[in-house]
């Protein structure tokens, strides 16, 4: 037998001819093999093409899969509640009360929004938010503890500074048309 | 040798030609995929850092709230969320225009954290964006190197997704990243009966994902392809005319089917609420053009030279970014577009019509994509003509090689640059995209209403409350009675009457003990809708508040909220994936047989029918599937044993014909198959393919998809 006549000969050399059977016919484009070899080593570069892809997935999305979840909210204690004493969750509340004090009545005297009702709510909101934002880095919170405060004081009824609890109703939605 | 025939560069056939072996290089798709997601970690690294915070625009806080009482709802209570009681002090889930519940992406939000799954839905809308393109701009006949361009363009150069992605506009990212799949299976369904299954499917994707922009928008380009496409493929075959609009009613139908679990609750939500929005709204053109920056001016030129060339795909997207550029410039006129759109009844609540600017980047991508495939093609073509050959394909194989990657890396070089340029100038507006503001911290406990706030509203689920301050796109009735203190939740109206106890309390249902002296009234902390109903007594509304009405005597009341249309539409949905499912199967089986038809046949480089490659292997964008030649199909007995198992073996005997026969000679090309959906086995005598064709326009144009020469280099 000679060399050109050994079957791993012979193989390699129908692979060969698919392969550059395939590359040549490819001015026709990204062509499909014809044969079990184009198969086989197209099957083969896709799976190269998918390692590459899950580590560069691995790489740039597995520090994000794997950002831990921040502790919930404490257990009440014969001492605190949301983690904090009630000394302190009074204290924020009564800045949450002043600030909000302070918003309605400069609506009012400035006439926010030609006294559209929901939109002075909503502006509430917003000063609120920014309020909360502060209280919680002061006193070293998080945000949703501000929150769970603000909604004991207004469900214990807790004094503001002007003496009144506030208000636990909203002003009902009704969106601005222009 | 298989080639395209040399044709005067400036005509380009609607249909791809434009082949070359370099787009093989692009064609695979899970690289492209590691390239697209390593220029979004390049460009917006905010999107991969701080994986659980939301961002810092209050829009984003309302959305995750979404996401938050609809995960909580399946995963702790078991239940559809078709009722909201987080938000607004109760209002509708999954009827409601923004949620996104039926979202295909769900699973990303049940397996992940909320915060988490926000950040890949983002990355993932961004990479669908690509890859849309890319395939949408390769079914426009433009290479992979100029598809890949095209997709970036979108991808990233888009002036609005910094703005959407800042705002936590999620469902417009999703929905505009799948906006070129469904065109992309609209011109693929044109021929291929299968895409047109795929593309309603990728439609009701968009429509459930909270596409209240996405869709309608989706719908318009829908409908200025169709028509733009049936005019200009009038010329080209007896009633070439009704293809688009038999691919477009057919993914539009199927896309009905699909969205029906959103749809028909949808439908219900807005005929009884609706949106006013009275400005009128116009920009000048100067302000859309203030959209694209200096970096945009490449993309510009190209797009707006692609035309010259009178490729037709050019002028397509040139007339479709000059369309919508009007219609961004919104209510200018009575006879302005978006005026005219303004009358129709899903358009009429729509606003800010600058949001076309999208549409506008879309077809200018694709546009410039086509001019950029002509550059490419130019140094082939020249070569060819200095070797005095009429086509490409008649090149000495190394030459053609060469001279192809020779026009592929020169382009690359010369606009690799400004594209670069391009992706430079994206960095800083992507830079208002960053994850940092604070995650909500859950805390147990029953279920309660908090006065709230919209702008933090990402909080209140975590701690299992409702937040009664509140916005919303479409206004809903909100009662004024919602209180923020109740010591419980679900009360009698007169408390001398009667007394109420919490049973249960889930999303849907609420179970209650009352104990009534007298018929008397009992009140939910919630708002009413009539969807509502009770096991006792009547479900009625207390100035808005849900309320029931029950009779004297103890009981066990058991209040569930019902959203009939809902439960009908996911039936039929459900229907419509089931049916889906078996398409889908019936193909992956067919194409698992042909595979193995290879396998079983001897080697063959140049023989048998068209195998492919399967299954789970992604693929290249299906260029339109070259025919296989008389000779293919009738090239021996192991063919036609080959065809046979690969069920596409009903071959009609008498019309096989010879390579000398008749029908072969007059350019018929025979192909058999079991089932008009085999792809490019369908049974079908093709009309015939003269070496040239008539455009509309009376140039000389080659054949679509030559035919395949058999060559032994």
């Amino acid at each position: 037998m000679t060399l050109a006549a050994h079957p791993v000969v012979v193989r390699s050399r129908a692979i060969l001819a698919s392969l550059w059977a395939h590359a040549d016919r490819s001015w026709g484009a990204a062509e499909k093999p014809r044969s079990r070899a184009g198969v086989v080593l197209l099957l083969a570069a896709q799976v190269v093409a998918l390692v590459v892809f899950y580590r560069q997935a691995k790489q740039t999305l597995g520090p994000l899969i794997r950002t831990p979840a921040l502790p919930p909210i404490p257990a009440t204690t014969s001492m605190t509640r949301f983690g904090m004493t009630e000394t302190v969750r009074r204290e924020i509340f009564r800045e949450l009360a002043e600030s909000e004090i302070a918003e309605r009545q400069r609506a009012i005297s400035q006439n926010t929004w030609n006294g559209h009702a929901w939109s002075r709510f909503d502006d509430l909101g917003y000063v609120q938010r920014a309020r909360g934002r502060e209280l919680a880095l002061r006193y070293s919170v998080s945000l949703t503890q501000v929150y769970l405060v603000l909604d004991e004081g207004i469900r214990e009824r807790w004094p503001g500074p002007d003496g009144q609890p506030l208000s636990a109703l909203v002003e009902p939605l009704q969106l601005r048309t222009e | 040798m298989s080639g395209a025939r040399w044709q005067p560069p400036l005509v380009s056939p609607i249909e791809p030609n434009g082949h070359r072996w370099t787009d093989w290089l692009f064609s695979f798709f899970w690289l492209r995929l590691a390239f697209f997601l390593s220029v979004v970690h390049e460009r917006i690294p905010g999107l991969f850092a701080n994986g659980r915070h939301p961002l810092e625009y209050m829009d984003d806080h309302a959305f995750f709230s979404f996401d938050a009482s609809n995960t909580l709802t399946v995963q702790r209570y078991h239940q559809l969320p078709a009722w909201n009681p987080y938000w607004c002090g109760g209002t509708v889930g999954i009827a409601g225009p923004e949620d996104n519940f039926f979202g295909a992406d769900i699973l990303l939000r049940l397996l992940f954290d909320v915060g988490i799954a926000r950040h890949m839905l983002a990355i993932v809308g961004l990479l669908l964006a690509a890859e849309g393109t890319y395939r949408l701009a390769r079914s426009m006949g433009s290479s992979g190197l100029a598809s890949t361009g095209a997709a970036l363009i979108y991808m990233i150069n888009s002036t609005v997704y910094p703005l959407w992605l800042g705002n936590g506009f999620l469902n417009f990212v999703l929905g505009f990243g799948l906006l070129p799949w469904v065109l992309w299976c609209f011109i693929q369904g044109i021929e291929r009966p299968g895409y047109r299954y795929l593309g309603g499917f990728f439609f009701a994707w968009i429509f459930v994902h909270a596409g209240t922009y996405p869709a309608p928008y989706t719908l318009l380009t829908i409908g200025f392809l169709t028509i733009s496409l049936a005019i200009l493929m009038r010329n080209e075959g007896e009633r070439a005319w009704a293809k688009p609009f038999v691919s477009a009613i057919v993914l539009g139908a199927v896309f009905l089917v699909l969205a029906q679990a959103k749809f028909l609750p949808l439908v219900m939500f807005l005929k009884q609420f609706s949106r006013t929005w009275l400005p009128i709204e116009q920009l000048p053109a100067g302000t859309i053009l203030g959209v694209f920056s200096a970096a945009h001016v490449p993309l510009l030129i190209l797009a707006g030279l692609a035309p010259l060339t009178r490729d037709r795909w050019a002028v397509v997207c040139a007339l479709g970014a000059g369309l919508f550029f009007v219609v961004s410039m919104g209510d200018f006129d009575p006879l302005s577009p978006y005026h005219l759109l303004k009358q129709l009844p899903l358009f009429k609540q729509l606003r800010t019509p600058e949001r076309h600017v999208i549409l506008v980047l879309l077809f200018l991508a694709c546009g410039a994509a086509r001019f950029v495939t002509v550059l490419e093609d130019t140094v082939a073509r020249f070569v060819s003509w200095l070797f005095g050959v009429d086509s490409v394909g008649e090149l000495p194989a190394p030459i053609r090689v060469t001279s192809v990657l020779a026009g592929t890396l020169a382009v690359a070089l010369a606009i690799g640059p400004r594209y670069t340029q391009m992706l430079k100038d994206a960095t800083t507006q992507f830079a208002s995209v960053a994850f940092t503001f604070e995650p909500p911290r859950h805390m147990g406990g029953e279920f309660r209403q908090h006065r709230g706030n919209r702008r933090d509203g990402h909080i209140f689920p975590a701690i299992n409350a409702g937040s009664i301050a509140c916005i919303t796109g479409i206004p809903v009735t909100q009662s004024r009675l919602l209180r923020g203190d109740l010591a419980q939740e679900e009360y009698p109206l007169d408390p001398a009457l009667a007394t109420v106890r919490r049973v249960r309390w889930t999303p849907n249902e609420i179970e209650l003990d009352v104990q009534a002296r007298r018929a008397t009234r009992v009140l939910i902390n919630q708002n009413h809708h009539k969807y509502w109903r009770s096991s006792v007594g009547a479900v009625v509304s207390h100035q808005g508040l849900l309320a029931i009405d029950v009779p004297a005597g103890r009981h066990r009341v058991r209040l569930r909220y019902v959203d009939r249309p809902m439960q009908i539409g996911i039936a039929i949905s459900l229907l419509g994936l089931a049916w889906l499912s078996v398409v889908a199967a019936a193909y992956a089986r067919r194409r698992w047989r042909k595979l193995r038809a290879t396998f079983a046949s001897p080697a063959s480089p140049s023989g048998g029918k068209p195998p492919l490659v399967a299954v789970a292997v992604a693929e290249e964008p299906k260029e339109p599937e070259e025919p296989p030649s008389p000779t293919d199909v009738a090239s021996g007995p192991d063919q036609v044993s080959a065809v046979d198992d690969a069920d596409v073996a009903v071959i009609d005997e008498p019309r096989i014909e010879s390579a000398g026969s008749p029908a072969a000679e007059q350019g018929e090309t025979i192909v058999a198959s079991r089932d008009e959906e085999a792809d490019s086995e369908s049974i079908a005598v093709e009309p015939p393919r003269s070496p040239s064709a008539e455009t509309p326009s009376g140039e000389t144009t080659p054949p679509a998809t030559p035919p395949r020469e058999d060559h032994d280099e």
